[in-house]
């Protein structure tokens, strides 16, 4: 499985990384949304999903998510949000940028993995 | 250090860059320039120490961060206004979290409270409940540890469903035959699932697909769909799903419950209608009667098989079907972490500096060697000479700018230091920055952050009048200290700079000589009387005030700057200011000098301090009394030291006077403290770029000394401290004697 997680935090970006690459899930990593859109466009093939932080700086996770759904080529790749706030409305805001799913930080690493496997149907 | 350890030294490193993001943005809004990016950019830097500090399970950190957090949220969301007194409170508590994160990092107990400023504002947001954007933040279960150790080497136990589901799953072993354990309990036997999708489900990601895979890992599952609803191939939308699923799960697990085969649609709860009941006999009678619908692959690792559903005609699915990473094909994209940096310990780029530094003076034996063999200049082995001298000099370079790093720090941290100087004094103090990305060795960043310090609280202190006076002169009464960086060609050069008063001559001439610094009669020019502020002992404030009279002179930061090979000077305007001026090598290990011979020794000048150089029989010298002999400079006669008499060496002009006296030169050197002199030599050898070596502690500090080198035909030369060398030959900064000007004629 190839993942890209983006984070404009080192530490979360550092522990996604650790923690994905254990379960043998590549990872490449991205440090805000604008980042992320190019990164997402340089990589072949393209990853098999993407996990997002919401707050950062430039271009913040929902803003990402967004343009993500307008390009043709990333049809339907998963998302994952990844983020400290649980809030019901804060759900609602990520489905209506098109996010697939999100994760609670701080994030259970089992959890990511399970949630990264269910979305992308990879092992 | 094992992975979490070095992800927790990260995220320390980490707070350290956001602690100075938070500053900086609080004092870009302090300077009233209200900017959302700003607000957001302070927002996002708490938002982030709360994160990683959860992670790490740092309780009051966390609890700390989330106060703070919320308040700036406030401020995000406008319900607060950046007002000054605002600001303040935020910047204190900006410094609390510091504070926190130091105590934190090393561990200790930080008994301090959350200012109560701060919980003011919060409560005033009326807020004190709801976290930001008012989410369900708890800081009992949001931050439990993370159970889970990542150094393991055994990968993580990971099931199909939620965290509950973890414990609970069996791993991926071969599927249980179901029916061996039907009609012991409906739940046993199995569940049914009915799966109607809404129409985003595809368009947020959502793969029914996927999630049947999943189902997969909780047992053996049948399938049917309902397609009753596709429209003609003509006008249907991809991207919409217009089938409904029905599927017969049979759990490997006994125990299986409700909430962990919901637990596989948690993302999808709200973009499909899901309905899960024991399965019936009905059920299964009905799915047995339709096996060419039965997936029942058992779950691979690699590849997916491609689905079974497909034979039960997969719903318009066309643009999401492919998993695509089942082809191994070779990324050539980047990979695990960022292409843009990398970190490295310091010990590993200190080797490479040590290195780089043997390979110039081994590159530079062989070109001596080359010429010694009295090879042509011409020839093919000198001019690849050139080429090797050319990239030793490019890889030094680079190696350099690897250590290099630039201010804005260290600036950053004087804020904190300006901030506590004027609450302390009273004085109401603006800082400027400029040049905050002019880049200096990390070493000398870090051994600046005392000596500026220091600097910047004499400019507050002494320097900056207080409010009432300065508005008797017609000053706006928040008084300017400036900070400022640049570089200066192999130099760079830091100020200090207040719009103060200026340094009150007549009363620095009274102090020091009532210290008995200098003469009763002693005549000093304006630049000389200033000087005297680094002489040990020095102090200006005629009543100790709280910021001096922690032993800290000028005389210390002059010698912390002396230590990093840099000088250091002060110009100041009566009624306008003052400036303190620091000039810094940007290596330290590598030095510019002049190679000289005295007395059959060799030794290295700076070429820093070197303002000129003349031959001794083309110099205009004069007896000044028996003993001292003058040189003229310009327009000024300035004491000669002979550098082997004041190295202690057997003097050249008494006992060699075979030395060529053509040769003889005069070097007139101006160490920042001093006022200028000449150092005789017997020649001048060669300006070199000369590595330095520490002469080890076992010879302690040689006056006049300050390191040595290897020269490139492997002799070892001691590196000059003209000032040491001053000092020594009886021109100590204290007496000044030699300042006294004696005008030309």
């Amino acid at each position: 499985m190839r993942v890209l997680a983006i984070d404009d935090s080192r530490t979360i970006r550092d522990m996604v990384h650790l923690t994905l690459e254990r379960e043998g899930i590549e990872t490449t990593m991205a440090e805000d949304g604008i980042h992320g859109i190019e990164v997402l466009e340089s990589l072949d093939p393209r990853p098999d999903a993407i996990l997002t932080d919401v707050n950062m700086p430039r271009l913040d996770g929902f803003g990402f998510i967004e343009r993500v759904r307008l390009m043709d080529v990333f049809a339907g790749i998963p998302i994952l949000v990844l983020t400290t706030e649980s809030a019901k409305e804060l759900k609602q805001r990520a489905r209506a940028a098109g996010a697939t799913g999100w994760i609670v930080k701080p994030f259970d690493p089992a959890r990511l993995v399970t949630a990264l496997r269910t979305v992308t149907g990879l092992r | 250090m094992s992975g979490m350890e070095e992800i927790k030294a990260t995220f320390f490193e980490e707070c350290t860059e956001l602690l100075e993001q938070l500053e900086a943005g609080l004092l870009t809004l302090q300077a009233g320039d209200q900017n959302d990016d700003t607000v957001d950019a302070v927002f996002r830097a708490v938002h982030s120490i709360k994160g990683g500090a959860g992670a790490f399970d740092l309780g009051q950190l966390v609890g700390f961060s989330h106060e703070f957090e919320t308040v700036l949220d406030g401020l995000r969301t406008d319900r607060l206004a950046p007002t000054p007194d605002v600001i303040a409170v935020l910047l204190r508590a900006s410094d609390r979290l510091g504070d926190l994160v130091a105590h934190s990092r090393t561990g200790t107990i930080d008994t301090g409270d959350i200012p109560a400023d701060l919980i003011a504002l919060r409560d005033q947001l009326g807020d004190a409940s709801g976290p930001p954007g008012g989410n369900e933040f708890d800081l009992d279960l949001g931050f439990a540890p993370i159970p889970l150790d990542l150094d393991l080497a055994e990968p993580l136990e990971v099931g199909p469903g939620g965290q509950e589901a973890v414990a609970a799953l069996p791993g991926e072993g071969p599927i249980h035959s179901a029916k061996a354990d039907a009609g012991n309990s409906a739940t046993n036997t199995g569940w049914l699932l009915t799966f109607d999708p809404l129409p985003d489900l595809l368009e947020s990601g959502n793969e029914p697909l996927f999630l049947f895979r999943s189902l997969q890992v909780l047992g053996q599952i049948r399938c049917e769909i309902d397609d009753g609803d596709l429209p003609p191939l003509t006008s249907m939308d991809a991207i919409i799903p217009r089938v409904r699923w029905r599927i017969l799960l049979a759990p490997t697990a006994e125990d299986l419950t409700e909430t962990e085969i919901e637990s596989v649609f948690e993302f999808a709860d709200d973009l499909c209608v899901l309905n899960i009941r024991c399965a019936t006999d009905d059920d299964l009678r009905y799915f047995a009667g339709h096996s060419e619908h039965v997936v029942d692959e058992t779950v691979k690792k690699e590849p997916p098989a491609e689905p079974d559903l497909s034979s039960a005609a997969p719903p318009a699915d066309a643009p999401v079907s492919d998993p695509p990473a089942a082809q191994p094909v070779p990324d050539t994209g980047p990979k695990g972490s960022l292409a843009a940096t990398i970190r490295v310990d310091l010990e590993r780029i200190d080797r490479l500096v040590n290195l780089v530094g043997e390979l110039v003076i081994s590159q530079s034996m062989l070109a001596q060697s080359i010429v010694r063999d009295g090879l042509d200049t011409n020839s093919d082995s000198a001019s690849g000479i050139d080429g090797l001298q050319q990239l030793t000099r490019d890889i030094q370079d680079s190696v350099m700018a690897i250590r290099a790093q630039p201010v804005r720090s260290l600036f950053q941290r004087m804020t904190r230091i300006v901030r506590e100087a004027a609450q302390t004094t009273g004085k109401s103090v603006r800082m400027e920055t400029v040049g905050e990305t002019t880049e200096i060795d990390k070493t000398v960043v870090e051994r600046l952050a005392d000596p500026l310090t220091h600097m910047i609280r004499n400019a507050i202190d002494h320097g900056l009048e207080s409010p009432a006076a300065r508005a008797a002169v017609g000053k706006p009464g928040t008084g300017i200290v400036r900070l400022s960086a640049r570089q200066q060609s192999d130099r760079v050069v830091i100020e200090v700079s207040d719009d103060g008063a200026g340094i009150d001559r007549g009363r620095v001439l009274a102090r020091a000589i009532e210290r008995e610094l200098i003469p009763r009669d002693a005549d000093l020019a304006p630049h000389e009387i200033d000087r005297l502020l680094f002489l040990p002992g020095f102090s200006t404030a005629t009543d100790v005030s709280s910021l001096s009279g922690r032993g800290v002179g000028m005389d210390v930061v002059q010698r912390a700057i002396r230590d990093l090979n840099g000088t250091i000077s002060v110009s100041s305007e009566q009624g306008v200011g003052c400036t303190i001026s620091i000039s810094l090598p940007l290596t330290l290990a590598i030095l510019d000098g002049m190679i000289v011979r005295t007395s059959r020794q060799r030794m290295v000048i700076p070429l820093s301090a070197i303002v000129e150089t003349q031959t001794v029989s083309a110099a205009r010298t004069e007896m000044l009394g028996p003993r001292r002999q003058v040189a003229l400079l310009h327009d000024r006669f300035v004491p000669i030291i002979d550098l082997a008499t004041g190295m202690g060496f057997e003097s050249t002009v008494a006992h060699c006077p075979a030395a060529d006296e053509d040769d003889r030169a005069l070097l007139f050197v101006q160490p920042d403290d001093l006022g200028p002199f000449a150092v005789q030599v017997d020649a001048i050898e060669a300006q070199r770029q000369v590595v330095i070596k520490g002469l080890g502690d076992s010879f302690g500090r040689i006056p006049g000394v300050s390191a040595a080198t290897i020269l490139g035909d492997g002799h070892v030369a001691l590196i000059v401290d003209p000032s040491g060398l001053a000092a020594t030959a009886g021109l100590a900064a204290g007496s000044l004697q030699m300042s006294q000007e004696v005008r030309a004629q």
